[in-house]
C-alpha cells in the first residue's frame, strides 16, 4: 500500500514469527490508514488479521517492520509507554467480549476512566450518557453473566470508546452474536467513524461486515493481497 | 489513587468474597499457623517473664543481694560484719527465700520467704488484710504465715486456718495469720506466696544458722562500689550481685529448650505460607484473561503488582487478626504445658497467667503478614511479567512451568547440595541454626522438584490408576498432568505438613526409645529414696542420718547415697553431682560413649584428680576425654581430669560427676539428694521400702519409688514434655490438608469446561465426582510418599544434628513404622474426604457457557 502523508497510521513492512521455527504470522504487512477511516481487514482464520490488530495495540510485538501512530513508531516504544499509549489513544473490542465478570457493566466501561484517574462524578455523568446513547442505561448495573451476549458486546463497545481514544481496533467484534445483535454493534461502530472521527480498523471474515467499512484490506497468508 | 482504591475493591476484594470456600481455607490455614507461633511465643514469655517478675517483685527496692555460691551457705552471722554499710547509707536485711510444697490432691508449689517484720517494709511492703501490720504479733508465732491470696482462694483458706507445707526433708503444719493481696509485692509468684518471720522460717526449713541472701538497698551511684568492697571483704564461696542476675541465669538455662520450641511453632506457618502460594497462584492463573484483558486497557504492570500484593495482604491480614485472637485462646493451654516442662526439667514454675507481651503480638502479625507477602512473590511475579497476548492464551502458564520444570529441578537439587552443606556447620553459640537452615533448604528443594516428580508420577501411575479406575482414571490423572503448576504447590504443601509430622514423629519415637533402653540399662536400684519435697526445691536434704538407717535395714546389699547441686562452669548452668564411685563400679551401668574402660575411668576417679562428664556436658562445653576442667567451689577450684563422657539423658544442662569424698572436702556439709538402695533379694523391695519410712520416723517426708516407678515417671515427665510438639504437628498437617481442599476447589474451576463437555457427551455427575475424588486420592498419595521420604530425611537432620547441637544428646534411631503406616492411612482417607465438597461443587457448576469459549 502506498504511503500518504495524511496516514493516522502508518504500517510499514512488518512482519512477525513466532519462535525459531515457528509461524510467520505476518509476512512485510504494509498499510496506511488515513483518520477517520473505517478500514475492515478481511481474509480466512490464521491468515494474521487478529495478529497485526494485536501489533498496533502494542500487545505483540513485531518482529521487524514498524507501526506509526500519529507521527510516533510505536515498535519502538517500552513496554509502559505502550501500556499508556493503549490507556489514551486505543480502544479495543474483542470477539468473545472479554467484560470482567467480577464488575457491573458500568464499572467494567468505567475501566479505562479508572486506569486514567479521572474523578468520579465526571466518570458518572460521562458512563451514564454512552449507555443512554445505546439504550442500555437499566442494565448498567447489572453483571457480565446478566446480559445477553448483544448487550455485552455493546457494553464492550462503550468501554472501548469512553477515554476518547484515537483508534478503535476490533477483532472480530460480530463474530460471536446473532445477524440483529451484530448488525446493531457494526452501525454502532460505522456511527462512531462518521461522526465522531474515530479510526476504526476491524477484522472480520464476514462479508456482511466489512460492507461497513469504508476500506477492505483482504489477507492472506500473512500478508495484504489486495484493499 | 482513587482508581487503584477503586479497582481494589472491586478487582480484589469482590473476587475473594466471591470465592469465599477458597479465601476461608487459605485465612484459616494463615490463621492457623499465626495462632500456633503466638501461643509457643507467649508461652516462652510467660515462661520466663513470670519468673524475671517475681523475682524483681520479691527483690522489691533491693538493688544488691549477698548470696553463697551453689553448695555454700550464708550465715546470719555474716550481718555482724555488715554494719558498716549504715554508715555508707545502705540499708541491709536478711531474707529466706526457698520453695514449698503444699500436698494434696493438686499439690502446689509456694514461695517462702522468712523475713524480718520490722526491717522488711522498707524493702517490699505486702499490704496484708486481716493482720495490724507488725503490732499483731501472731505472726511471730511459730509456723505462722501470711498467704498470697490466689493460693488462698485456691485452698480455700482463711485467716485462723492451717495447711500442710513440705519444707526441705519435713513436714510443717503453717497457721494462716493475714492474707497478702494480689498487688504489688503480693503478685510475685502469680500469688502463690508465704511470708513468714525470719526465725520461724529459718526453724521450719532446718536452716538455722543460715539465710538465703541479703539484700540491699544502695544508692545507685555507688551500686559498683559497695560490690566491690563487699566482695573483697567475703568469703570466695560468698557472691554479691545484682537480685536480676537470677532471671538471666534461668534464661540461660531454658534458652536451648525455648529455641527448639519456637522454631518448632513456624512449621504451621511455614505450611500456611505453601498454603498462600497456593491460593496466590491459582488466583493468578484463574484471572490471567483478566490480567490479559487489564494491559490491554492500559493497565501498567506496577499497577497488577500493586492488585495481587493488595490480595496477599488482604488475606494475610484478616489471616492474622484471627490468629492473633486464636492465638491467645491456644496460649493458656500451651503455657500450662510450656511452664509443666519447664517445672519437670528446669526451674520451678508456680501457676501462671498468660503473659501478654505486645511485642510478641506485634511480631506474630507481622509474620503472618510478611508470610504473605513473601508467599504472594512468586505469583505476583508471574502476573507481572505475562505479556498480554500470552495472558489471553490459556494453556501458556501451564506450559511456561512444564518447560521450567527440568531448571526447577536443578535449583531444587542445588538447594538439597547446599542443605547437605549446612548440615555439617557447627552450631551458632550453642543453636542449631545451620541445622534449621538446613532443614529448610531441603524442604524448598524439593518442592522445587516436585513438578519433575509429579510429571514422573503421572506417567507411571496413568496406566495403573486407568486400569484400576477405567476412564475416569485416565481423566483424573490427565486432569493433574495438565495443571502441574497448580498441582505441585498443592502436593508440596501437603509433603511439607506430612513430613514435619513424620520426622517429628521419628525423632520424638527415636528419642523415647533411647531414654527407655538408657533407663533400664542404667537404673539398675530396687528403689529410690529423696526428699519430697524435692520437686519443689533443690535444698531438699536427705541427712547421712537417714542414709546410715537405710544402709543398716535388713535385706539392703548396698547404698549409694547421690548428691547433685546446680553450679555454673564458665558462665553455663550445670550440674555437679557426687557419688559412691564403689558402688557405682560395683552396680552402676553407665555407658560410655567412646566405650572407655569402665575400670580404667574408676580407677581414676577413685585417684580423686578425675571425673566423669555427661554427653551433653561434654558437647556444650567442648570437653573431651583426658581434658582438665575446672570446677570452682566454696573451698578451692577443683582442677580435674575428665576420664570418661557416658550416655546420659536426665538433663540437657549436663553433669560433672566426682566420688563423695572429693565432694565431701569442697562442700563441708553433708547431704544427699538421693539414696539408690540395691536390695539383696529383690523381692524384698517392699518390705525394705516399709522399713525405710519406718527408720526415717513420721518427720521425714520421704518420695520413695521403686526401679519401675522410677522409669514410667521418667517416661511421664518425657511425654509431656513433647506433648506441645505432638499438638503442633497436628495443627500443620490440618493446614496441609486445607491446601489440598483449597487446590480442589481450584481444580474443578478450572476444570468446569472439560466437565460440562463431559456431560454432553453423556458423563453422569457419580461419575465426574469420581474424578474429581480420584484426584484427591492421587493427590493425597503422592503428598504422602514424598512427604515420609523427605521426613525420614529431615528426621536424620533432626536427630544428628538439630537435637545433638541443641541439648548434646545422643538419639539412637528407631523409625516407628506402624505410626507411619497408620497416619499415612490417615492422611489418604482426609485427602479423600476433602475432595468430596469440592466433587459436589464441581458437578452443581457445569454449565453451557463454560463450552462457549473456544
Amino acid at each position: 500500500m502506498q504511503l500518504t502523508s495524511q496516514a493516522h497510521v502508518r504500517i510499514a513492512n512488518v512482519s512477525k514469527k513466532y519462535g525459531d521455527h515457528g509461524v510467520e504470522a505476518l509476512k512485510g504487512v504494509s498499510l496506511d490508514i488515513p483518520k477517520g477511516t473505517f478500514v475492515a481487514l478481511m481474509g480466512p482464520s490464521g491468515c494474521g488479521k487478529s495478529t497485526l490488530l494485536n501489533c498496533i495495540a502494542g500487545i505483540d510485538r513485531p518482529t521487524s517492520g514498524s507501526i506509526i501512530l500519529d507521527e510516533t513508531d510505536i515498535t519502538i516504544m517500552d513496554d509502559q509507554q505502550m501500556t499508556l499509549l493503549r490507556r489514551q489513544k486505543i480502544g479495543f473490542v474483542f470477539q468473545f467480549f472479554n467484560l470482567l465478570s467480577t464488575l457491573t457493566a458500568r464499572e467494567n466501561v468505567e475501566l479505562p476512566l479508572d486506569l486514567a484517574g479521572g474523578s468520579s462524578l465526571n466518570k458518572r455523568h460521562a458512563v451514564d450518557a454512552l449507555f443512554k446513547e445505546v439504550g442500555l442505561l437499566d442494565r448498567a448495573d447489572f453483571y457480565p453473566s446478566q446480559l445477553s451476549g448483544g448487550e455485552m458486546q455493546r457494553v464492550a463497545v462503550l468501554r472501548a470508546i469512553v477515554h476518547g481514544p484515537q483508534i478503535i481496533l476490533a477483532d472480530e467484534p460480530t463474530g460471536n452474536l446473532d445477524t440483529q445483535n451484530g448488525l446493531q454493534i457494526l452501525r454502532m461502530l460505522k456511527a462512531l467513524s462518521n461522526e465522531k472521527g474515530e479510526t476504526i480498523l476491524m477484522a472480520t471474515h464476514s462479508l456482511e461486515a466489512a460492507e461497513f467499512a469504508d476500506l477492505v484490506v483482504h489477507m492472506k497468508d500473512g500478508a495484504i493481497v489486495e484493499g | 489513587m482513587h482508581g487503584l482504591y477503586t479497582l481494589a475493591i472491586r478487582f480484589v476484594v469482590r473476587d475473594l468474597m466471591r470465592n469465599w470456600i477458597r479465601t476461608g481455607l487459605t485465612v484459616v490455614g494463615i490463621a492457623l499457623g499465626v495462632a500456633v507461633m503466638l501461643a509457643i511465643n507467649l508461652a516462652n514469655g510467660t515462661a520466663l517473664s513470670r519468673f524475671r517478675e517475681s523475682i524483681d517483685l520479691v527483690a522489691g527496692k533491693s538493688n544488691l543481694e549477698i548470696h553463697a555460691l551453689a553448695g555454700s551457705e550464708v550465715n546470719q552471722n555474716l550481718l555482724r560484719n555488715l554494719q558498716w554499710l549504715w554508715g555508707e547509707d545502705v540499708k541491709f536485711t536478711a531474707v529466706i527465700d526457698e520453695s514449698a510444697v503444699v500436698p494434696g490432691l493438686h499439690p502446689e508449689i509456694v514461695q517462702v520467704l522468712g523475713v524480718d517484720m520490722f526491717a522488711d517494709p522498707a524493702f517490699r511492703p505486702f499490704n496484708v488484710a486481716g493482720a495490724n501490720g507488725v503490732t499483731d504479733f501472731g505472726i511471730f508465732k511459730a509456723n505462722a504465715a501470711y498467704i498470697g491470696s490466689k493460693f488462698a482462694e485456691r485452698q480455700s483458706l482463711k485467716v485462723g486456718d492451717s495447711f500442710k507445707a513440705l519444707m526441705n526433708d519435713r513436714a510443717a503444719e503453717l497457721k494462716v495469720a493475714g492474707i497478702i493481696s494480689y498487688s504489688g509485692p503480693g503478685k510475685a509468684f502469680g500469688g502463690n506466696l508465704v511470708v513468714m518471720d525470719i526465725g520461724p522460717a529459718q526453724q521450719a526449713f532446718n536452716m538455722a544458722p543460715h539465710i538465703s541472701r541479703v539484700d540491699m538497698i544502695v544508692p545507685e551511684s555507688r551500686v559498683a562500689e559497695v560490690q566491690r568492697r563487699l566482695q573483697e571483704m567475703l568469703p570466695r564461696s560468698i557472691a554479691v550481685s545484682r537480685p536480676q542476675r537470677r532471671g538471666e541465669q534461668v534464661q540461660k538455662m531454658i534458652a536451648s529448650f525455648q529455641y527448639n520450641l519456637g522454631a518448632l511453632s513456624l512449621i504451621a506457618l511455614l505450611v500456611g505460607m505453601f498454603l498462600i502460594y497456593n491460593t496466590m497462584s491459582m488466583t493468578v492463573i484463574r484471572k490471567r484473561s483478566e490480567i490479559g484483558i487489564l494491559r490491554a486497557l492500559g493497565a501498567s504492570r506496577s499497577l497488577i503488582f500493586a492488585l495481587f500484593t493488595m490480595q496477599a495482604l488482604f488475606i494475610g491480614a484478616i489471616g492474622s487478626l484471627l490468629g492473633l485472637l486464636a492465638g491467645y485462646w491456644f496460649s493458656r493451654g500451651a503455657v500450662k504445658a510450656v511452664g509443666a516442662t519447664v517445672q519437670s526439667l528446669y526451674v520451678d514454675q508456680p501457676p501462671a497467667d498468660v503473659f501478654v507481651d505486645p511485642t510478641i503480638l506485634l511480631l506474630a502479625f507481622l509474620a503472618g503478614m510478611g508470610i504473605s507477602l513473601v508467599a504472594a512473590l512468586g505469583p505476583v511475579w508471574e502476573a507481572i511479567s505475562v505479556s498480554p497476548a500470552e495472558a489471553s492464551r490459556r494453556a501458556s502458564y501451564e506450559l511456561r512451568v512444564v518447560r521450567g520444570a527440568g531448571a526447577l529441578a536443578i535449583f531444587g537439587l542445588a538447594l538439597l547440595v547446599m542443605a547437605w552443606g549446612a548440615a555439617q556447620a557447627p552450631a551458632l553459640n550453642g543453636f542449631p541454626v545451620f541445622g534449621y537452615l538446613s532443614a529448610a533448604l531441603i524442604i524448598f528443594g524439593v518442592a522445587l522438584m516436585m513438578p519433575v516428580i509429579l510429571h514422573n508420577s503421572m506417567t507411571v501411575l496413568k496406566n495403573l490408576v486407568t486400569e484400576i479406575f477405567g476412564s475416569e482414571g485416565k481423566l483424573a490423572v490427565l486432569g493433574l498432568s495438565s495443571t502441574l503448576g497448580r498441582t505441585s504447590v498443592t502436593v508440596a504443601s501437603l509433603m511439607l505438613g506430612i513430613a514435619m509430622m513424620i520426622s517429628l514423629a521419628i525423632m520424638i519415637g527415636s528419642f523415647r526409645q533411647t531414654v527407655i533402653v538408657w533407663v533400664n540399662q542404667t537404673l539398675k536400684a530396687d528403689l529410690y529414696v529423696s526428699p519430697e519435697s524435692r520437686v519443689a526445691s533443690n535444698r531438699g536434704r536427705l541427712s547421712q542420718a537417714i542414709v546410715e538407717k537405710i544402709a543398716a535395714i535388713p535385706g539392703v546389699a548396698d547404698v549409694d547415697a547421690f548428691v547433685e547441686l546446680p553450679i555454673e562452669f564458665k558462665g553455663n548452668p550445670t550440674n555437679l553431682g557426687a557419688g559412691d564411685v564403689d558402688v557405682l563400679a560395683r552396680r552402676g551401668r553407665l555407658i560410655f560413649v567412646g566405650n572407655e574402660d569402665r575400670d580404667r575411668v574408676f580407677e581414676q576417679l577413685r585417684s580423686g584428680n578425675a571425673c566423669v562428664v555427661t554427653e551433653s556436658f561434654a558437647l556444650r562445653n567442648n570437653v573431651r576425654v583426658g581434658d582438665t576442667i575446672p570446677i570452682v567451689t566454696p573451698q578451692r577450684t577443683l582442677k580435674l581430669q575428665v576420664a570418661g563422657i557416658y550416655y546420659d539423658y536426665a538433663s540437657d544442662l549436663g553433669y560433672i560427676i566426682i566420688p563423695r569424698s572429693l565432694f565431701a572436702q569442697v562442700f563441708p556439709d553433708y547431704y544427699s539428694t538421693t539414696v539408690a538402695v540395691y536390695a539383696a533379694n529383690s523381692s524384698d523391695t517392699d518390705a525394705i521400702r516399709q522399713a525405710i519410712f519406718l527408720a526415717a520416723g513420721p518427720e521425714s517426708r520421704l518420695n520413695i519409688r521403686s526401679n519401675r516407678e522410677l522409669r514410667t515417671e521418667v517416661l511421664r515427665i518425657f511425654d509431656n514434655t513433647f506433648s506441645i510438639t505432638y499438638a503442633l504437628h497436628t495443627i500443620a498437617i490440618l493446614v496441609a490438608i486445607l491446601g489440598v481442599m483449597n487446590a480442589l476447589f481450584a481444580l474443578t474451576y478450572e476444570m468446569r469446561r472439560e466437565f460440562a463437555i463431559l456431560t454432553y457427551v453423556g458423563a453422569l455427575s457419580s461419575q465426574i465426582r469420581k474424578i474429581v475424588l480420584i484426584q484427591a486420592g492421587l493427590l493425597g498419595i503422592i503428598g504422602n510418599i514424598s512427604g515420609v521420604i523427605v521426613g525420614c530425611v529431615l528426621s536424620l537432620l533432626l536427630i544428628n544434628v538439630i537435637n545433638k547441637q541443641s541439648f548434646g544428646w545422643t538419639v539412637q534411631l528407631s523409625i516407628p513404622f506402624d505410626f507411619i503406616i497408620e497416619s499415612s492411612g490417615l492422611i489418604l482417607l482426609f485427602a479423600l474426604l476433602s475432595g468430596i465438597l469440592p466433587a459436589h461443587v464441581a458437578v452443581r457448576n457445569i454449565s453451557p457457557e463454560a463450552v462457549r469459549y473456544e
